[in-house]
C-alpha cells in the first residue's frame, strides 16, 4: 500500500459511514411516504442521499481492503473487487435514480417520489444481492 | 376486492394467537429489549457515521491549505463539494433522543439549540464558500487558504463548546 494512503480500516470506516446516512435517509423518505408527507423532510433526505450517492462510493473499495473492520467488519464481497466494472455501474444507476429523486422531491408531487423512491430502493437491493454479503 | 369474512376472521385469529403466545412466553422486560440497536443509538450511530465523512473529506483538505499535500484538483473540487452538501443536513442528526447514550454531544446542543444551530449555519455558510473557492482554484492560493481555516475554525468553535473533550 502506498504511503500517506489512507488505512484499511479508516477506509472501510468511512464507507460504512456512507452507507449508514444513505440508510439512515431512505428510511427518512419512506417514514415520510408511509405517514404525513412532509415536503421539506423529503427534499432534505434526498438531497443527502443523492450527494452521498454522487460522491464517488466506489472509489472507497480499493485493494487491501476487501476484509477488514471499521465500525464493524466489512460485508462486501469478493465480487466487488473481481467484477469491479459491474459494482461501479450498478453504483452509477444508482446515483441516477438518486439525482432523479432529488429533482422530484422538489416538484412535491408525492406519488412522483413513491414511484422514484421504488427504483432507488431497487438499486441498493440489486447491488447488495450481488456485492454485499448477508448474514 | 371481496374477501371472504371466514378468511378475515381466520386471519385475525391467527394474529391475534401468535400475539397471544409471543405474550404468553415473553416476560414484557425481555420483550421490550429488542434485539440490535435502540432508536437512541441508530440516531448517534448515524450522527457519528455523517462526522466521519466531514472528517475525511476536510482533512485533506486541510493538508492542502497547510501546505502538507499537494493540491489536486479533482479531488479537491470533490471534497469540498461534498462538504457543502453534508453541512446541509448536519444540524438534522441531533433529534431528541439522541440526547443521551454513548455520545460526546453535550446537553448544550439541546438546551441552547438556538446559538448551536447558528455555529451549524456559518459551517453550511461556510463550506459553501470553500466548494466555491476549491472549484476556482488551480492551487492551494491565499484565497483557498482562507476559505479552509474559515471552515476549520466553524469545527473549532462548534466542538469547543457543544462537543465534550
Amino acid at each position: 500500500m502506498a504511503q500517506g494512503a489512507p488505512r484499511p480500516e479508516a477506509l472501510i470506516k468511512w464507507r460504512q459511514s456512507a452507507y449508514q446516512v444513505l440508510a439512515w435517509n431512505s428510511g427518512r423518505i419512506k417514514a415520510a411516504l408511509a405517514g404525513p408527507y412532509d415536503a421539506r423532510e423529503v427534499q432534505s433526505a434526498a438531497n443527502a442521499l443523492a450527494g452521498v450517492a454522487n460522491s464517488g462510493l466506489a472509489g472507497l473499495f480499493t485493494a487491501g481492503t476487501a476484509a477488514g473492520k471499521g465500525w464493524r467488519a466489512t460485508t462486501a464481497n469478493a465480487d466487488v473487487f473481481d467484477d469491479a466494472a459491474k459494482f461501479r455501474a450498478l453504483n452509477e444507476e444508482f446515483a441516477r435514480d438518486a439525482n432523479e429523486l432529488a429533482r422530484l422531491a422538489g416538484g412535491g408531487n408525492r406519488q412522483a417520489v413513491s414511484e422514484q423512491f421504488l427504483k432507488v430502493a431497487k438499486a441498493c437491493k440489486s447491488c447488495h444481492e450481488k456485492f454485499r454479503d448477508t448474514d | 376486492m371481496k374477501v371472504p369474512p371466514l378468511i378475515v376472521r381466520g386471519a385475525l385469529a391467527a394474529v391475534l394467537l401468535a400475539i397471544g403466545s409471543a405474550a404468553a412466553q415473553t416476560p414484557p422486560a425481555a420483550a421490550a429489549a429488542a434485539p440490535g440497536p435502540t432508536p437512541a443509538e441508530r440516531a448517534i450511530e448515524y450522527r457519528q457515521a455523517v462526522y466521519k465523512i466531514v472528517a475525511g473529506n476536510f482533512g485533506p483538505l486541510s493538508q492542502v491549505a497547510q501546505g502538507k499535500a499537494e493540491f489536486k484538483g479533482d479531488a479537491a473540487t470533490k471534497q469540498a463539494a461534498r462538504l457543502a452538501q453534508i453541512a446541509t443536513f448536519v444540524g438534522d442528526a441531533y433529534p431528541d433522543i439522541s440526547r443521551e447514550g454513548k455520545t460526546r454531544a453535550l446537553p448544550a446542543i439541546w438546551t441552547n439549540r438556538k446559538e448551536f444551530d447558528q455555529l451549524v449555519a456559518d459551517f453550511g455558510t461556510h463550506t459553501k464558500t470553500l466548494a466555491e473557492v476549491v472549484e476556482n482554484s488551480s492551487s492551494a492560493g491565499e484565497e483557498l487558504k482562507t476559505a479552509v481555516a474559515a471552515v476549520g475554525n466553524d469545527c473549532k468553535s462548534c466542538h469547543d463548546k457543544f462537543r465534550s473533550k
